[in-house]
């Protein structure tokens, strides 16, 4: 790690100034924010860089300097199965599309993952309390990409039933590159909202000065996501602002009421468009009786079913070839289930607890609120993504357009969520996990 | 953590556990699924790609002896499009296949514009002459696919539907399909050599280029004749409804080869839509364990004959119709009688005649006979789930199981297996093994595999076989078999009236009927076996069972005259 060192010695002289700027741009120097900014000296004996420059805090916080092994080590189990996956489950597909060329979404997909990779190192080594700088300017990117989605030229929407339009991505130019931006959208709404609550905690007691205005903020992302129409990643988003708040000290009432107009909200969302009422109506249907249930489902479940308890083998799926839709996205891991059976299954989604259960460890010890509520949105966004994805894979839940985090093919997915990975390890080297024990 | 203060640890540990219990909730239903599965969803989703639909290879016919077709596959196309990668409007897409796929425009642009399904099917079952045309609209339409399917198709619909059978996606099944799925799938010398990966899964290379006409799996030829299939089954149905049978069984064997000519059971299913229940499909003629009753007379007379122990004058004294036996036990005659010969026993069906026949061979002879002519093991008939009967009773004799097996009491034997005994005296002595093979042939015709009969033991000397014959001959001209006499030809046969015990209820007065036997009894052709279980409206199988022995007898031996008996060429020798 000799780079690092090198580095460290450059950042640390400019400490001072970047520490002017938070200064400058909080509202009130809470207690909080006054700790966790590191006035101690560089340390020279440690040789562990600038790490230890950002760090060192006088109450006796002490950083590890180390990002967390576990992580990093489950996201990069994660990543390669879903390689493997991705490429068992789309060169037929892409065999069938592309005349015989059976490793284009393979291709697309390392490259997006090695993209991801790189970028989850170098945003690993950013210090995330930088974040609060730029929280707004992140917030309103968001907003724009959103918007864009829409714009004729940029947008790419494809044409839908009935008349329906899905408005999912940007293009960029001419290139085949397409970007989903409610990928970017996600994380930077939870940036926004640690960063709103870190700021002042005792704001988000009262209900008109901290909980309407962030309220307003996701009714506006959740509108614009769920207008696309993408309500899979609007539901998502929404639960994942509410569990940040709620980590963050909303009061409990306030928690309740909000949970209340989420479920109204919902209700009536879900009355208003047939498409998505006959969507819950299969699925309350299929929870009765489970032979009458949807196509996709019907095939996931058939799938999963013909795995077993050791799978029919790797590349071995017969439903991919042509019964299941997307086998190398939304259901990636019905195939994963049919070749490496409950064993592969139950291993993935053992993964994701370990993942979950890491990040919210993370949380819990790191160095400030934003850090805590950073990473709880984080992982709270992966976990519930997964969550999401397989309880729709095994009809636990209503069938949504959403992708597994890590494993599915998909570049804006894959690219966020490793970003995402990324400020949780750099959360993770504040930790004062050691410094307690 | 003075620095972190404002962070609610509980709240924190409190999503920590939903998020976790979600999870938990999530390999509990996987395990569900995969594990624990009840088998449904696979059944009825019909995990539809199964490994003969898709396989490369065309499987091979089922032939009956002369050649008719009773089984074949035919390759189907069937178009689907993925809406999501399809660019081009769909109505232009759906006005160009309409004349192809012969579909209305309508109903295409319906299935196209359906974009919540993200996979929709055009059109299945299409003509495979169809598949240039095909391919050049799937070049030119992005998000056009199709595969090419097998049909298994059945021309004779539910003809010799239990003999031939099928086979499911899991390679589970019954009848030829099952028994011979290696060979109907296989294209190699040798046999065996599938082209299916571990799973059982298709060839991957199937959707590149979706012809695969090269290879041909191997044809099975069997040794039915579909015209006597035909008279066994029309006449066994209409037995069956006239006298309200739930089921019953026809056997036809070539008597010097154990070919079996026909199978038929009732009620039958037709094999195209096999919609039937489970227990419809079951093969009752080598499936069904029942018990006999005095159609199993012969094993023990023959067995006093040939030990030299009794001769067809030595006579027994019947008792007048009631004997006691041990524990209180009684055994009556229909029609009480003194002393018979043992000619006399089996022409009047005596069963106390029998049980002192019996003790006169004593009960380690009778079992060693017993065994002898094939009962309580598989007759190694090549079809599958064959029932080996029970023999328990014979192995640890009582005196009351010894009273009543005599006449056909307290064991259990498959039809196959009783007239396949039956077959013995036909024979001269032999027990053969049943098989309802030929022979297997590649595609261009080359024998593969050819079966001969197999002789399994020597049971009877042949000059007491022919004895047997005569008394036989005699039960059917004089005795309970009357009206199974067959015009032109002499009849040698036995019938058997058989009580039903049910678990936990013993004889509940239910009965199975059967009546067997060969003819023309001087150089037997055919040996055929009816039974009928729990009739209504009659007392004796002489009523039921022999008046279907006679129409199935007399139209076999019609049309075997026809035909000149060319059919049974194979014989011991060849």
């Amino acid at each position: 790690m000799r780079w690092s060192r090198n580095r460290g010695q450059g950042r640390h002289k400019a400490l001072p100034l970047r520490h002017n700027k938070w200064q400058r741009a909080s509202t009130a120097a809470s207690p909080v924010q006054q700790r966790s900014l590191g006035r101690k000296p560089f340390n020279q004996k440690s040789g562990r860089g600038w790490k230890s420059g950002w760090d060192g805090q006088a109450q006796g916080t002490a950083p590890t300097g180390r990002m967390d092994r576990w992580l990093l080590m489950l996201t990069c189990c994660l990543v390669a199965i879903g390689i493997l996956m991705v490429y068992s489950s789309s060169h037929l597909l892409s065999s069938r599309l592309y005349d015989g060329y059976s490793y284009r979404y393979l291709r697309i997909h390392i490259i997006a993952c090695s993209i991801g990779l790189i970028g989850m190192l170098v945003v690993s080594y950013l210090p995330y309390r930088i974040y609060t700088l730029y929280a707004n300017f992140f917030l309103i990117l968001g907003f724009v990409g959103l918007l864009l989605v829409f714009v004729p030229f940029l947008g790419t929407g494809v044409q839908g039933a009935e008349g329906g339009r899905f408005n999912r991505w940007i293009r960029i130019g001419n290139s085949p590159v397409n970007i989903q931006p409610v990928e970017f959208a996600k994380i930077a709404l939870v940036i926004h909202v640690a960063n709103f609550v870190s700021r002042n905690p005792q704001r988000v007691k009262s209900f008109l000065n901290g909980v309407l205005p962030n309220v307003l903020i996701l009714a506006a992302a959740f509108g614009l996501v769920a207008s696309q129409p993408d309500f899979g990643s609007a539901f998502l988003l929404a639960l994942t602002v509410c569990i940040v708040l709620f980590i963050g000290g909303i009061r409990i009432m306030h928690a309740v009421a909000l949970a209340g107009a989420g479920g109204g909200l919902l209700g009536l969302l879900i009355i208003r468009d047939p498409y998505r009422l006959q969507r819950f109506s299969d699925y309350f249907a299929m929870l009765k009786s489970p032979d009458a249930t949807n196509y996709q489902l019907t095939h996931s479940l058939s799938a999963l079913e013909w795995g077993g308890l050791f799978g029919a083998g790797i590349d071995s799926s017969v439903m991919k070839i042509v019964r299941l839709p997307y086998p190398h996205t939304d259901f990636i891991f019905a195939v994963l289930g049919e070749e490496f059976g409950f064993l592969g299954t139950a291993g993935v989604t053992m993964l994701f607890m370990l993942f979950v259960w890491r990040g919210v460890h993370i949380a819990r010890y790191a160095s400030d609120l934003f850090g805590s509520l950073l990473a709880t949105g984080i992982t709270t966004l992966i976990g519930l993504q997964a969550f999401i994805n397989i309880g729709v894979v095994t009809g636990i839940l209503p069938t949504k357009g959403i992708t597994l985090p890590f494993i599915s093919y998909g570049g804006s997915s894959i690219l966020f969520s490793l970003l995402g990975v990324g400020i949780l390890l750099n959360v993770s080297r504040f930790s004062s996990f050691l410094a307690e024990k | 953590m003075k620095n972190n203060s404002h962070l609610s640890i509980p709240r924190l540990v409190l999503t920590l556990i939903v998020l976790q219990v979600g999870f938990l909730l999530l390999l509990g239903k996987l395990f569900n699924v995969q594990i624990a599965g009840d088998g449904t969803s696979r059944e009825s989703a019909g995990h539809m790609l199964s490994s003969n639909r898709l396989s490369k290879v065309k499987r091979g016919k089922i032939l009956d002896r002369h050649g008719a077709v009773l089984g074949l596959s035919r390759h189907r196309l069937a178009v689907y499009a993925d809406p999501k990668y399809m660019k081009a409007d769909p109505k232009a897409v759906a006005r160009k296949l309409a004349p192809v796929l012969g579909a209305s425009e309508a109903e295409l642009l319906a299935q196209l514009t359906r974009k919540s399904k993200q996979f929709v099917w055009l059109k299945k079952g299409l003509d495979y002459e169809l598949h240039d045309e095909v391919r050049t609209l799937q070049k030119d339409i992005r998000g056009l696919g199709y595969v090419v399917e097998q049909q298994r198709s059945y021309p004779k619909g539910s003809l010799a539907s239990h003999v031939i059978g099928h086979i499911n996606a899991e390679n589970k099944g019954e009848g030829i399909e099952y028994q011979y799925n290696d060979y109907l799938l296989s294209t190699q010398a040798g046999g065996g050599q599938l082209h299916t990966n571990a799973a059982g899964a298709a060839p991957i290379d199937l959707l590149k280029n979706g012809d695969s006409t090269e290879d041909y799996g191997y044809s099975v030829i069997l040794t039915l004749d579909e015209y006597i299939q035909y008279i066994a089954e029309k006449e066994l149905a209409a037995a069956c409804q006239k006298w309200q049978a739930p089921r019953g069984t026809v056997i036809v064997l070539a008597s010097q080869t154990a070919e079996i000519l026909a199978l038929a059971n009732y009620p039958s299913y037709d094999l195209n839509t096999a919609d039937s229940s489970d227990e419809a499909k079951r093969n009752l003629g080598v499936w069904l364990a029942y018990e006999p009753g005095s159609i199993f007379k012969i094993v023990a007379s023959s067995a006093a004959l040939n030990e030299g122990i009794m001769n067809s004058d030595s006579s027994v004294f019947c008792e007048n119709g009631r004997f006691r036996l041990m524990k209180g036990r009684v055994i009556r005659d229909v029609s009480p009688k003194g002393w018979l010969t043992l000619e006399e026993v089996l022409h009047k069906s005596s069963n106390i005649g029998m049980i002192k026949i019996v003790r006169q061979i004593g009960p380690q002879l009778f079992s060693d006979y017993i065994e002898k002519y094939g009962f309580g093991r598989k007759t190694g008939v090549d079809l599958p789930y064959e029932h080996s009967g029970n023999l328990y009773t014979v192995k640890h004799w009582d005196m009351n199981s010894l009273g009543a097996v005599p006449f056909g009491q307290g064991i259990l034997v498959t039809p196959l297996q009783m007239v396949n005994a039956l077959n013995v005296i036909a024979t001269g002595g032999k027990l053969l093994r049943p098989y309802i093979t030929r022979e297997i042939r590649d595609h261009s015709r080359t024998v593969i595999k050819k079966m001969y009969p197999i002789e399994v033991q020597q049971v009877l000397r042949p000059e007491i076989a022919a004895q047997m014959k005569e008394i036989l001959v005699g039960v059917v001209e004089g005795g309970s078999g009357r009206r199974a006499q067959v015009e032109g030809y002499r009849v040698a046969g036995k019938t058997g009236t058989a009580q039903k015990a049910e678990i936990g209820k013993g004889y509940t007065g239910k009965e199975t009927m059967s009546f067997m036997g060969f003819l023309p009894a001087e150089a037997p052709v055919v040996s055929i076996i009816v039974m009928l279980d729990e009739p209504k409206g009659a007392r004796f199988s002489g009523q039921i069972a022999g008046p279907l022995f006679k129409a199935v007898a007399t139209q076999t031996m019609q049309y075997l005259k026809q035909t000149e008996f060319s059919v049974f060429s194979a014989s011991l020798a060849e």
